[in-house]
């Protein structure tokens, strides 16, 4: 039984969490939250020091381009969000996109918290990963979480 | 030389000006135009009477047209038989004055203001009075139809008329007057140079001043309406439309709603 119930976790895990067109992996120590019907997110997961990771699946209506939602996400984390954009890297997700990586900073209440989204667009649709923590947690698992993050696979 | 008692020699005079006729004239440039440095010594004639139109549709525009053709054209050849004697380009030509009023409704009266004095001058007019609400341009009337367009195209139009004042008649009559004048100052002068006695020459020249001040008068007016034909008058009035008013604390809308969600607050929500 006990063997059974290993295999159906390595499955799952293999298998990563699907929605309608996308498929993700977290990583291996991060557990996957209920998302809400009327929340923001397709999938969210957290580490258990707090380290979130989430993806949200827009309709790309009137077809924007990459640039249009680079700059539309660009202006809101800078001048809404209040976010220090920190690096701005080219990425590719695992089905071939290729993206943009926002590697951002924000210090309130006398913490430190990073802030990474990657964005990526298809004609149809605007594929959004965010993960974010406070420094001190975010910090040891950036590899990791930059890795769950390109690892998104676009159907 | 006999001396002539001052009846005798005002009826002269008045004889002078009455037999006068047409073709006398041309004596000496009786007016002058000087668009780039005018001189109002009255104000600015509305005439209603004669031909004036008012705009009432895109028939007064093209009315306007064709009379603005009929002003700046020469009269062709054949158009019919020219008096001999008349020579003065304002009889071969149409002397009409060109007024519109329009009320605009615009956001930045300031702006408006601005780009319409810029127009005004490249099409080489000027600015004749400049308030808040309002603005008068003088532009060649050669220029009027086309610079009026300009000015609607700069808001939104909430009233517009235009007049044409027909003066031709007005205008020749008055250079008759001048010229009659003229030849009566001159058959005055010759009178002086042969008045016998001090008594007949201080008549003289009191006819003589008299006579010269109505030759300044008619000048003026002449000017004056040699002025107004050449120039037209465009009085623009302004109203403001409110435009938004946007606080400091109003946020700016992103593209798309969901924009608005992103960050840490969502995402580390529970």
């Amino acid at each position: 039984m006990r063997t059974l119930a290993l295999a159906a976790l390595v499955a799952t895990t293999l298998a990563g969490c699907s929605h309608d067109h996308f498929r993700v992996n977290a990583p291996d120590d991060f557990l996957e939250l209920e998302t809400s019907a009327h929340g923001p997110f397709d999938f969210r997961a957290t580490s258990a020091d707090g380290v979130r990771l989430a993806v949200r699946e827009e309709r790309n209506r009137g077809e924007g381009s990459p640039a249009f939602w680079e700059q539309a996400i660009r202006n809101q984390l800078r001048y809404e969000g209040g976010y220090a954009i920190q690096s701005e890297a080219s990425v590719h997700a695992a089905s071939g996109e290729a993206g943009t990586l926002f590697r951002c900073g924000k210090d309130q209440h006398g913490r430190t918290y990073d802030y990474w989204l990657a964005v990526f667009v298809t004609d149809a649709r605007v594929f959004v990963v965010e993960a974010g923590g406070p420094h001190a947690q975010f910090e040891p698992d950036q590899a990791r979480v930059e890795t769950a993050m390109t690892a998104i696979h676009i159907d | 030389m006999t001396t002539l008692p001052r009846g005798a020699l005002l009826l002269v005079a008045a004889t002078v000006v009455g037999c006068a006729h047409a073709d006398t004239y041309r004596a000496e440039a009786p007016y002058g135009v000087s668009p780039s440095a005018p001189s109002y010594d009255s104000p600015p004639e509305m005439a209603m009477a004669g031909q004036s139109a008012r705009d009432d549709g895109m028939n007064a525009r093209r009315q306007l047209a064709q009379n603005m053709a009929a002003t700046t054209a020469p009269s062709s050849p054949t158009s019919g038989v020219q008096p001999a004697a008349v020579t003065d380009a304002s009889a071969s030509h149409a002397m009409i004055i060109y007024t519109a009023n329009v009320v605009l409704a615009i956001y930045e009266v300031d702006a408006t203001q601005r780009r319409l004095v810029a127009a005004a001058e490249a099409v080489g007019g000027f600015v004749a009075s400049l308030d808040a609400a309002s603005i008068v341009l003088r532009v060649p009337s050669a220029r009027f139809e086309s610079f009026l367009e300009t000015v609607e195209g700069t808001g939104r139009v909430l009233g517009r008329s235009i007049q044409a004042d027909d003066i031709t008649e007005q205008f020749r009559d008055l250079e008759i007057r001048l010229q009659n004048l003229m030849a009566m100052r001159e058959r005055l002068e010759q009178m002086l140079a042969r008045a016998a006695n001090v008594q007949e020459a201080l008549a003289v020249e009191r006819e003589l001043e008299r006579i010269t001040v109505e030759l300044e008068s008619l000048r003026g007016r002449l000017r004056f309406l040699s002025d107004r034909v050449s120039l037209s008058t465009i009085t623009i009035q302004f109203q403001a439309l409110p435009r938004e008013q946007l606080t400091g604390d109003t946020p700016s809308a992103p593209p798309v709603p969901w924009l608005q969600s992103l960050g840490l607050g969502n995402l580390l929500q529970n």
